[in-house]
């Protein structure tokens, strides 16, 4: 469709340039950015135990500092927390009230679902059916099986057929077996591949997606039934403007889940509203296996497609889908994706911190729009909230032991930290109820409360061990 | 040093209070939805039993009705909801009784009260509530709610309107959609489609009207023409196609580009009736805007005339990509013809219309063996 909006430059596409150029880049600035900081306290802290100003009192002061930026963390996550819960239950209750409808219209763009099921995946037969049953008029669902499952299962599941499919190779993939559909499925298309990364398997995907959105889908997933019309509403209200469009991946507190469990959750819901103001970002950045995500087709190809399909990419086409220029990157607040088992949580924290490191350093690349620059400095205050807390602790437990702190500061410091700890997690339950996300039942609430004492306590502590990890990780890998 | 630590236990006392708060919380909710769900399903059954004892939706009485349903439950608020629950699974006839019945018991001055005293919250449900009960007495307060300082409420307050199906409304309707997003658009339309009413009188209206500011009668206009493209490539039967293409045609030579360029769209959705009115889309293909004469190409397209293809084929030499892409995609929809004179220009002087051929020829392929 011709839009009158843009001028006619806009619609060239640019060259692609490698992906891992500029994630080395950025990658560089991202450490640069977290080091100098750091160089300089220590610089500073070397330079007073050198001098005759008493050990006691340099590192008691380093102690306040640091619970004094713990505590001021804390305010700012708390207020996130507020505005977080006021905004999505105002967009929740707005979806609840008005029954919205998606008919076959011009203005509601066809979509192709791209899933690439894993080994560990189970039910995969269900998980087809239940993307075959999703309530939006136009779209389609390519399954690429890199062997994964086996082909012969779905072709009697589905009466899958194989059809001579001629598409267009957009991006450079490896080798595919067969193409089958399906008569009884029309919108369902199965491509068999040898095995390789996920990447090679999106790529295949994308080259034969005929529509101009497509939906990038976690194998232990599962969409609700209006899941998609909701992930694709962006699109539909800015359609020039919307680049991305995504939805967190949710865990649902089964009957007979364990304290952990809940503990996760607790420790999701949590990050989720205390991440409101960057939300956005920070869920895409923080890689296809967090969320359920809506990219464009052609920007996908202007970028050259997937090259490792881990987190990071998705800041790379950020970036040049043009990050300066006006654009909107959507992240839908509803619940409309349900985990069906959980990744383990150090891999999620490290992709979220990792992700956090990308994009501050990306941000600051795009750093001529000073409209970001709170952007800039949420970013850096959740670089460095698990360092900060690690070192604090590291320092304030050393010093003790050590004789070098008394144990009044001590209290205060821990104090501080599980005060803060505690209200942060309990307000992101009653952020999630009161925003209308989610609505337990007494036991489960009972549950969730406990678990986000342990969480505060435990859970916390061992959680930001993962994300300077995950910042290291970020970092690391060029 | 003692100031800040009962600082910290003022903080540890708030939490304990939070948490307090949010399992009473809890305890509240769920109480009160197993209290709903228990008054929904006798109000159910007693439903089933009046409609069943009257035969008919019209020889139901609505005293009883309430009567039922305030011994089921004095809780208003769960009355409510549950009357509107009700009233949304029931078509327009059947669930009268009950619309009379949420009038009776004082509903709709209250959702009238709060539309108009209420915070957001109260305003943006209470609009909800009335356009679904269609309520046609609040249609006057809706009206005003639509210049609301809130967007969420105008937008119920729009909803709420065409949900109620006063075809007088269509205009104000028409209005306040021009400041909306695709999706508040999609929304309203699919509304309006379902009032079952003609709307070519009220769009035509809304065309010729004059006075007011002139941007915002242009930005009118040009909702109306997007609506009129849809209703006519959706619903023909409500618009009438001659009246509309009538209205079109004074716009295709208007100095607005946007509304010249959405007249031609009419064009294409509704087809053309007469020779001149396919010469004037015709001729668009020679305007000198390049946005016109792309928009010109892909309308002939879709109007399907063979007689567009030489004008067609010349346009595949345009300057501008986008015109000599929906030239070259107008032609592979005209047919045969079309797609002859495609071949033709493969080998033909012009790199650029050569380039373009060739891709859409491809494309072509590419679907027919698919297909096969």
């Amino acid at each position: 469709m011709l839009n009158l909006g843009l001028s006619q430059q806009e619609y060239v596409l640019k060259q692609p340039q490698h992906l891992s150029q500029v994630s080395f880049r950025y990658r560089l600035l991202a450490g640069l950015l977290l080091l100098v900081p750091f160089l300089l306290f220590c610089i500073a802290l070397l330079l007073a135990l050198a001098s005759e100003y008493p050990a006691t009192k340099i590192v008691s002061e380093v102690a306040i500092v640091l619970t004094v930026l713990i505590f001021l963390r804390g305010v700012l996550s708390l207020s996130q927390v507020v505005h977080s819960a006021i905004k999505t239950r105002r967009s929740v209750l707005s979806r609840l009230a008005n029954k919205f409808t998606m008919a076959r219209s011009p203005k509601v763009p066809p979509v192709s679902i791209l899933f690439c099921p894993k080994e560990t995946q189970q039910n995969c037969e269900e998980t087809l059916r239940s993307l075959l049953a999703l309530d939006y008029p136009e779209y389609e669902l390519i399954v690429v099986n890199d062997g994964s499952v086996p082909t012969e299962k779905l072709l009697v599941e589905f009466g899958l057929e194989p059809v001579n499919k001629v598409f267009k190779r957009s991006l450079m993939t490896g080798s595919i077996h067969d193409i089958y559909a399906s008569k009884k499925y029309p919108k369902l298309l199965v491509v068999s591949k040898p095995r390789s990364n996920l990447a090679d398997s999106l790529n295949v995907g994308i080259n034969l997606a005929r529509s101009p959105l497509i939906c990038f889908f976690e194998d232990e997933c599962v969409l609700t039934r209006d899941g998609l019309s909701l992930l694709a509403k962006p699109f539909i209200e800015y359609p020039n403007l919307t680049v991305i469009s995504a939805a967190t991946a949710e865990m649902s507190l089964a009957e007979d889940a364990e304290l952990f469990d809940a503990v996760k959750i607790a420790s999701r819901k949590r990050l989720f509203h205390s991440s409101s103001f960057l939300r956005a970002l920070l869920c895409i950045a923080s890689g296809l296996r967090n969320s359920v995500s809506i990219f464009r087709k052609a920007d996908l190809i202007r970028v050259g497609g997937f090259q490792e399909a881990v987190m990071g990419e998705a800041v790379s086409l950020l970036l040049r889908s043009g990050l300066a220029e006006e654009h909107r990157v959507s992240h839908v607040a509803d619940v409309l994706c349900w985990k069906l088992s959980s990744a383990r949580p150090e891999v999620e924290l490290g992709q979220w911190q990792a992700s956090a490191v990308l994009m501050a350093a990306t941000g600051l690349a795009a750093a001529r729009d000073i409209r970001l620059l709170p952007g800039y400095l949420l970013l850096l205050v959740e670089c460095y909230a698990p360092i900060l807390e690690l070192l604090g602790l590291v320092l304030v437990l050393g010093g003790f032991l050590t004789g070098l702190i008394g144990s009044e500061l001590v209290l205060l410091f821990f104090m501080t930290l599980i005060s803060m700890a505690l209200l942060e997690s309990v307000s992101g339950i009653v952020a999630d109820e009161f925003s209308l996300r989610h609505q337990h039942t007494v036991s489960e609430t009972l549950l969730l409360v406990f678990a986000s004492i342990i969480e505060a306590v435990l859970y916390r502590q061992v959680a930001n061990y993962y994300r300077v990890k995950g910042i290291l990780e970020a970092l690391l890998k060029a | 040093m003692q100031f800040v630590f009962y600082f910290l236990i003022v903080l540890l006392a708030l939490w304990a209070f939070i948490t307090i708060a949010q399992v009473a919380y809890s305890i509240r909710v769920e109480a009160k939805r197993r209290f709903k769900s228990e008054v929904r399903a006798r109000f159910k059954s007693v439903l089933q039993q009046i409609y069943t004892e009257a035969g008919s939706p019209t020889r139901i009485s609505i005293d009883e009705v309430v009567a039922s349903l305030e011994r089921i439950c004095k809780d208003r608020i769960i009355c409510r909801d549950v009357l509107i629950e009700f009233t949304s699974k029931l078509d327009l006839d059947e669930s009268k009784p009950l619309r009379d019945a949420y009038e009776r018991m004082g509903f709709v001055k209250q959702d009238i009260e709060l539309l108009q005293n209420g915070k957001w919250q109260a305003r943006f449900e209470a609009a909800t509530r009335l356009g679904r009960m269609r309520c046609w007495s609040a249609i006057e307060v809706l009206n005003g709610a639509m210049r609301d300082k809130d967007e969420d409420v105008r937008f119920a307050a729009v909803c709420a309107l065409a949900e109620i199906g006063d075809q007088y409304s269509i205009p104000a309707i028409v209005h306040a959609l021009t400041d909306a997003n695709g999706w508040q658009v999609l929304q309203v339309s699919e509304r309006l489609l379902a009032m079952n009413v003609d709307v070519t009188h009220a769009f035509l209206q809304m065309l010729t009207a004059s006075g007011g500011v002139k941007s915002r009668r242009e930005a009118v206009i040009k909702t109306v023409l997007d609506l009129i493209a849809d209703f006519a490539q959706r619903a023909d039967d409500k618009l009438n196609l001659n009246a509309a293409r009538a209205a079109a045609y004074q716009f295709v030579n208007s100095e607005q580009l946007d509304l010249r360029a959405r007249a031609i769209r009419v064009f294409a959705a509704t087809g053309v009736a007469t020779p001149s009115e396919f010469e004037l889309v015709l001729n668009c293909l020679s305007d000198r805007y390049w946005e016109i004469r792309a928009v010109a190409a892909k309308a002939l397209g879709q109007i399907g005339d063979q007689a567009a293809v030489s004008k067609l084929t010349e346009a595949l030499r345009d300057e501008a990509w986008w015109v000599r892409h929906n030239a070259a995609q107008a032609l592979a929809r005209l047919g045969q013809s079309g797609i002859e004179a495609l071949q033709a220009q493969l080998h033909g002087e012009d790199k650029f219309a050569a380039e373009t051929a060739k891709q859409v020829l491809e494309e072509l392929q590419l679907d027919a063996k698919s297909g096969a």
